[in-house]
């Protein structure tokens, strides 16, 4: 079992997008401007802290756009409390917390 | 492209995710390429590969949150972290990562070169057909030891006695003078008995090789053309088989083309051979016992080793002793081919790889200092990330993965490196290193690049990795914000430095050495004087048949050639001292006791009347030709002081007189002593010479030496012009005395080249190494040395006492290598001319230099700890 640890920045992006609708990875990728070896593995490590859920897209809809199913991704309730939570402390820390260095 | 990735990455994601994994990755595809539908094909490609890469990553995760036992996958993701953070921490540093670079590379880069050098010419196997069991077979007595030429007679018996040989060939060096085509050429050639193809195991291109027909006496003239010639002087004619090939004395058919990949077996360490003639047409008699001037090779049987060959042709000499006088004393040598095209040119070759190892070890040592600096540097970044809850085995892993990404670096800039530096090795190439052209660049030599790359960053990330983690890794947390270095800390690194100062001394001797014996080398005098004297050959053909006519030429020659503007003397001579042709007589000195197993022998030389002025050889006593000693006169020669220390040792040779062989009735009186010249190189004692008047003889081929007034090139194109106004089917060649001089020292100067080459990038390294450890070390005591000023030491008291240690690792290098240098040096003493391995004032030399160099390396630094500020020092942190 993956140990409780902090959302860092880039997750909390990645369900943040989720919430707000960008059901699937690359929308994701779009919507977060992440590189897919970011957003992928991190959607697989919130599904496994059971933050986000995930289903298939239903067949009908998918022949109908004439492309394979795609896999959805929708946040849960205790995920969305975990965001919150994470926003919150991101904001404390957005306000103390020096510049990256090099960015300055 | 990226299904095939897909599948690969499939096969690590845990089974009960997989079918899940591979439909979502399709659909994201699929979903991406709808939407770049629109994109060129390279943007399209490019921004596919780019989100295909993050499959590999959600397949790891994947493994790594619900298949823990897959060790393999958490590898691979912490060490492409380790390599990302890598690079984040060497682009925050460029100055060290330039530095760290540059010198791997130049380590690594020698190596390289070296290393494909050493490749080519001596790993390789040679490019026949199972090379290892061709050999070269010569006759060898106590006289002429080693392989020397074999008699045709004995080559025949050898050829028809022997059961321990498939194949048993002759070749003789022979030239051909084309003369169809635009311009005559001079072709270099050999003559080889039938069977020389099917030996080597190498079919010709098109027609046929040489078969026994061929070598019979008297068949029609062929020839079997190299591919170089073919294309080059036919013009790659498709019908060349068949089509004549003229020379001045006889036209020849071609009968077939070798590959272009065909090498000539000696042409692999002497010039090629672009004809092949049997030996029917070589002009020589095939069936003499007398001349010995064959190369034999052969191909042993399956079932034969050197050992049974050895054995069977050793019982066949003792026979043809028994049959013949004129074998008495001569047996047989057999060697493997491989050794014999070798020859030293290996030793000298391994002993560069040596150097070039020792460069790329003094560079290790460099980057291993630069890299213990760092991390001393770094102390409280691994303590916080260990305080962190970072492994130490995850600390170590980072830093090696650190020192193998550096080192891979500069093994890429190593390799740009190496192939400039193989091109030059090959520009360079003083002549006589064999299968110079084999030498490239290529996979073999890049795994080697490689190997070494990763073997090298592991040896100097090593240490700084042991010494980074560990409990005590923890105190740099306690030291406050001073980032100390331990007290073996400092004193890793001073071993360090003197190390590197070690191995430099050692270079630095062994280039010392090398200079001082290409110096003594230099100063060698031949016996004559070869400034500004131009040398020709010519050579007649069959249309000069009597000597008459031959000598009718040449005096015609020489006289328009006195003529010219400038030249203040000129004469023909048979051959030249150091242009490599040499002919040797017995002899029959009168009052001396015959000895028919060791016969009295001498070079001879036929010279004109000028020769000794023309290259200004002294005669030591009596006088030498003049224009009377013609055919007409009495036979005189002019012996050389050899030749008198040997055979009338403390008598007066003027007057004396010798026979050639014992059946010859004429006799040679002796008119004059010239001084000794060295014939064959600078270095091989003088053996005994005559030299006879060249009228008395006839002159058969000549070269003519001509004095000039310094232009030489002006010299040259009217001694062209003037053979071609006599005859320009007559192709020449030519070349100044001074070439001929610098050939012979072209190797030991390429040697001296090179080796000093690496000795003064030691030098440099080295002195790196000891300005960056004495001025970190400064740096970090800055504190202390403004307190000792504050406390009112002497500026110049704090400088001297950081020179003084910095002396003391100097000292301790320096005694070490010349202790070093003095076991490897014994190495060297067979390159060595005219001073021995342990010449003291080499080896004191060497470490002045050295020592000099370290001290002012560390002097920099030191002066700057005397002017430390004391107010800013103590403020500081």
């Amino acid at each position: 079992m993956p140990r409780k640890r902090a959302l860092g920045a880039a997750t909390v992006a990645i369900l943040r997008a989720v919430q707000d609708g960008h059901r699937f990875g690359l929308d994701v990728m779009d919507a977060t401007g992440l590189p897919s070896g970011t957003v992928y593995p991190t959607l697989a490590r919130m599904e496994a802290r059971s933050f986000v859920e995930s289903e298939w897209e239903a067949d009908a809809d998918a022949k109908a756009a004439g492309r394979p199913a795609r896999r959805y991704y929708t946040v849960t309730p205790e995920g969305a409390r975990e965001l919150s939570e994470a926003v919150q402390r991101l904001a404390v820390l957005a306000g103390v917390a020096p510049r990256p260095a090099g960015q300055g | 492209m990226q299904r095939l990735l897909l599948r690969r990455w499939a096969r690590r994601v845990p089974a009960d995710h997989r079918a899940r994994w591979i439909h979502e990755w399709e659909a994201e595809l699929a979903a991406l390429e709808s939407r770049t539908a629109d994109h060129s094909f390279l943007a399209r490609t490019w921004a596919v590969t780019r989100f295909t890469l993050g499959a590999g990553r959600h397949a790891a995760e994947l493994a790594r949150l619900y298949d823990s036992d897959n060790r393999e996958m958490t590898m691979m993701t912490t060490m492409g972290q380790d390599l990302r953070f890598a690079a984040r921490s060497f682009a925050r540093t460029p100055g060290f990562t330039f530095v760290a670079v540059l010198t791997l590379a130049m380590g690594i880069g020698a190596t390289t070169t070296m290393f494909s050098v050493l490749d080519g010419v001596l790993l390789r196997p040679l490019p026949y057909h199972a090379p290892e069991s061709l050999v070269m077979v010569g006759s060898t007595s106590q006289r002429f030891p080693g392989l020397a030429p074999v008699s045709p007679g004995d080559f025949n018996d050898w050829r028809e006695r022997n059961t321990t040989f498939d194949h048993m060939i002759a070749t003789e060096w022979i030239t051909v003078d084309l003369v169809d085509g635009d311009r005559p050429a001079r072709i270099s050639s050999a003559a080889v008995s039938h069977g020389f193809f099917e030996m080597l195991g190498v079919p010709p291109l098109l027609g046929r090789g040489i078969t026994p027909a061929d070598d019979l006496e008297g068949a029609p003239p062929v020839v079997v053309l190299s591919y170089h010639l073919w294309q080059q002087r036919y013009g790659g004619d498709p019908d060349i088989v068949g089509r004549r090939i003229e020379t001045a004395d006889r036209v020849f058919t071609a009968v077939g083309v070798m590959p272009e990949s065909f090498v000539h077996p000696e042409a692999l360490w002497s010039e090629d051979v672009e004809i092949w003639v049997p030996t029917s047409q070589s002009g020589s008699n095939m069936t003499a016992r007398g001349g010995r001037f064959l190369q034999v090779m052969g191909r042993l049987t399956p079932d034969a080793t050197l050992f049974s060959a050895r054995q069977e042709m050793s019982a066949i000499a003792s026979a043809l002793e028994e049959e013949y006088p004129t074998n008495a004393g001569r047996q047989v040598l057999i060697e493997p081919l491989r050794g014999e095209t070798i020859g030293d040119v290996g030793q000298a070759l391994v002993l560069l790889m040596g150097a070039v190892a020792m460069l790329l070890l003094i560079a290790c040592v460099n980057v291993a200092n630069l890299f213990m600096a760092r991390a001393a540097d770094r102390r409280r970044e691994m303590a916080v990330r260990t305080a962190l809850g970072a492994a130490d085995g995850r600390i170590r892993a980072q830093l090696l993965t650190e020192g193998v990404a550096l080192s891979l670096a500069g093994g890429a800039a190593g390799i740009v490196l190496a192939y400039m530096g193989v091109g030059v090795f090959r520009a360079l190439n003083p002549g006589g290193i064999p299968r110079i052209d084999a030498v490239v660049v290529d996979a073999r030599i890049l795994a080697f690049a490689f190997i070494v790359s990763v073997v090298t960053g592991i040896a100097f990330a090593l240490a700084p990795a042991l010494r980074a983690a560990g409990p005590s890794a923890l105190t740099a947390l306690r030291d406050g914000a001073r980032s100390g270095t331990g007290v073996a800390g400092v004193r890793f690194r001073n071993t360090l430095v003197a190390a590197e100062l070690a191995l430099a001394v050692v270079l630095l001797v062994g280039a010392g050495l090398f200079v001082n014996s290409f110096l003594r080398l230099q100063n060698v005098d031949p016996g004559f004087d070869p400034a500004d004297v131009v040398a020709m050959s010519v050579t007649l053909n069959d249309r000069y048949e009597t000597s008459e006519e031959r000598t009718l030429f040449h005096d015609g020659f020489l006289e328009r050639v006195a003529a010219l503007p400038g030249v203040s003397a000129t004469a023909y001579a048979s051959a030249l001292p150091l242009a490599g042709d040499r002919y040797l007589t017995a002899l029959n000195i009168e009052g001396r006791e015959v000895d028919a197993s060791n016969p009295d022998v001498a070079e001879y030389t036929m010279v004109g009347a000028d020769y000794f002025a023309a290259l200004r050889i002294e005669i030591a006593a009596g006088r030498a030709f003049t224009v009377l000693d013609d055919a007409g006169a009495a036979r005189v020669a002019v012996v050389n002081e050899a030749f008198v220390r040997r055979y009338w040792p403390g008598e007066e040779p003027v007057g004396r007189r010798f026979a050639m062989g014992r059946t010859d009735p004429e006799w040679y009186t002796v008119v004059g002593v010239a001084e000794d010249v060295h014939r064959v190189d600078l270095t091989s004692p003088i053996e005994p010479e005559i030299y006879f008047s060249a009228p008395q003889w006839g002159v058969e081929t000549a070269q003519v030496v001509a004095r000039t007034d310094g232009r030489n090139g002006s010299t040259i194109e009217a001694m062209r012009a003037a053979v071609a106004e006599m005859d320009p089917t007559l192709p020449v060649e030519f070349e100044t005395m001074e070439g001929y001089v610098s050939a012979t020292v072209n190797q030991p100067q390429f040697y001296t080249q090179l080796f000093s080459v690496f000795a003064f990038t030691a030098l440099l390294l080295a002195a790196v190494g000891v300005y960056g450890t004495m001025s970190y070390t400064v740096g970090q005591r800055t504190r202390e040395m403004g307190i000792r000023l504050a406390l009112g030491a002497e500026a110049s008291a704090v400088t001297a006492m950081v020179v003084r240690q910095g002396a003391a690792i100097a000292i301790g290098g320096l005694i070490v290598g010349l202790l070093g240098a003095g076991t490897l040096a014994r190495l060297l003493e067979s390159f060595l001319f005219g001073v021995g391995a342990h010449d003291p004032v080499t080896y004191a030399a060497g470490a002045l230099f050295l020592g000099t160099t370290a001290m002012l390396a560390c002097w920099i630094p030191a002066r700057r700890a005397g002017r430390a500020d004391p107010m800013g020092a103590l403020r500081a942190d």
